[in-house]
């Protein structure tokens, strides 16, 4: 049997500036969410596809969960699907208040509480570790809904996209 | 409480608790999944002293594995319930759980969170790791089963042009056999594209392409590129392994 060493496996798959380029091109949706969130266990899910709007190739996934004993532990990411071979890549997750989150890539001094987002480093790849471990505090939301809205600007969605199936409240109320 | 306090000294104090609800404890113990979060375990302590202690996920660990891997065939089902059955950890509404007295609460957590890392792990059943495996499989099986024909890896036809390397060459003569695998539409693209060239140079050879997954991994168009430059296709990896030895004593026979 042959073992391939980590550096085989994930060196150079991604640099930063290619992850960078994924999570903020612009993008569109190309298989809806759907309209309500539904129940999966003893959780609440959605999920969509995206393509880039832009000249980059391959899919995006986004997934969106809540937990139905715990409404406050959620997770929203965006799955980067190559066109080639090198694999697929978290890039984003905006996280709730699961538990504690232990620092990043060779950090572990960092144990915290509070909302936060994982982002895919160039750096966790070289270290042969998961791309989205490195993650950092927020306080850009402090909700499922505000997550959500924090997430869609941050993965460059469409605006007009973004407002017909994910609408603020305010936006409910005004289009009732 | 006694139960937290004991909890405290059989981890040697490194473990915390915080309430989640009333009467559910979230146990903060040194157990983390590799993207740095922690696993998710919460006690689900007793209203009477009758009553066993819960250790349960609340559903999390589930919802985790669901971000990119879902258990919706049976066979994952099947899976999932043997790592559940081996642990002995029940699971009710997606939620996992074993119930357990004040004196057994260490081991059992530590046997779930075992169990949880476990279940998270099913991602590396997805398919995305199986296919990423295919190149590895299909080479094992082309210098095992395949030996006899002496295949040699990453050969060039043409010394002029090294950009049209062959995956496997197997010394048949007169005509030699290339094969190529294909996982992609861009590995499709440059198999139909060294074929063409191959028999523009006149090179004696017969092609022959693995797939990974023909029907579902092209297409269309390069489902036809494909078709149409090479002589002969196995439709997928599981197609080539029952027929590869059969077809090449055919093939030799035919060339001689």
């Amino acid at each position: 049997m042959r073992v391939e060493s980590k550096e085989q496996w994930h060196v150079a798959a991604y640099n930063q500036q290619e992850i960078n380029g994924l999570i903020g091109c612009p993008k569109r949706i190309s298989d809806p969410p759907k309209r309500e969130m539904r129940q999966s266990g003893a959780f609440l899910r959605n999920d969509m596809k995206l393509v880039a709007s832009d000249d980059t190739e391959g899919q995006f996934s986004v997934f969106m969960r809540k937990s139905g004993d715990f409404p406050e532990n959620f997770s929203i990411g965006l799955i980067y699907h190559p066109a080639d071979s090198r694999g697929e890549i978290t890039l984003v997750r905006c996280n709730g208040q699961h538990g504690e989150y232990n620092g990043g890539p060779g950090d572990p001094s960092d144990p915290h509480w509070h909302y936060h987002v994982h982002q895919a480093q160039e750096v966790a790849l070289d270290a042969g570790e998961r791309a989205e471990k490195y993650a950092v505090k927020t306080d850009a939301y402090a909700s499922f809904e505000e997550a959500v809205q924090y997430f869609l600007k941050t993965v460059n969605l469409d605006e007009k996209e973004s407002r017909i199936h994910f609408p603020t409240k305010v936006q409910s109320i005004l289009f009732e | 409480m006694d139960l937290l306090e004991n909890l405290k000294t059989d981890f040697n104090r490194h473990v915390s608790f915080r309430e989640k609800r009333p009467g559910i404890v979230q146990v903060l113990a040194p157990l983390f999944h590799e993207d740095g979060d922690m696993i998710d375990i919460f006690l689900d302590l007793p209203q009477s002293p009758a009553e066993p202690i819960r250790i349960s996920d609340h559903g999390l660990t589930l919802m985790r594995l669901s971000y990119g891997y879902d258990v919706d065939t049976p066979t994952k089902h099947r899976i999932l319930a043997r790592i559940l059955a081996e642990n002995r950890v029940s699971e009710e509404g997606g939620r996992f759980f074993v119930e357990t007295t004040p004196e057994r609460v260490y081991p059992a957590l530590l046997q779930f969170a075992q169990t949880v890392a476990k279940v998270s792990n099913m991602q590396a059943f997805k398919r995305e790791v199986v296919h990423s495996l295919f190149y590895e499989t299909l080479g094992d099986f082309v210098q095992s089963t395949l030996a006899a024909y002496q295949p040699g890896e990453h050969y060039l036809p043409i010394a002029d042009r090294d950009d049209l390397e062959v995956d496997w060459r197997f010394a048949t003569e007169p005509r030699n056999i290339f094969l190529y695998g294909v996982r992609d539409s861009s590995k499709a693209r440059l198999a139909a594209l060294a074929c063409r060239e191959f028999q523009l140079r006149n090179v004696p050879f017969r092609s022959v392409i693995v797939h990974d997954d023909f029907e579902n991994g092209l297409s269309k168009k390069d489902q036809a590129r494909i078709t149409n430059a090479a002589d002969k296709q196995f439709t997928s990896l599981g197609d080539f392994q029952a027929n590869a030895e059969r077809y090449f004593a055919r093939e030799v026979q035919a060339i001689n």
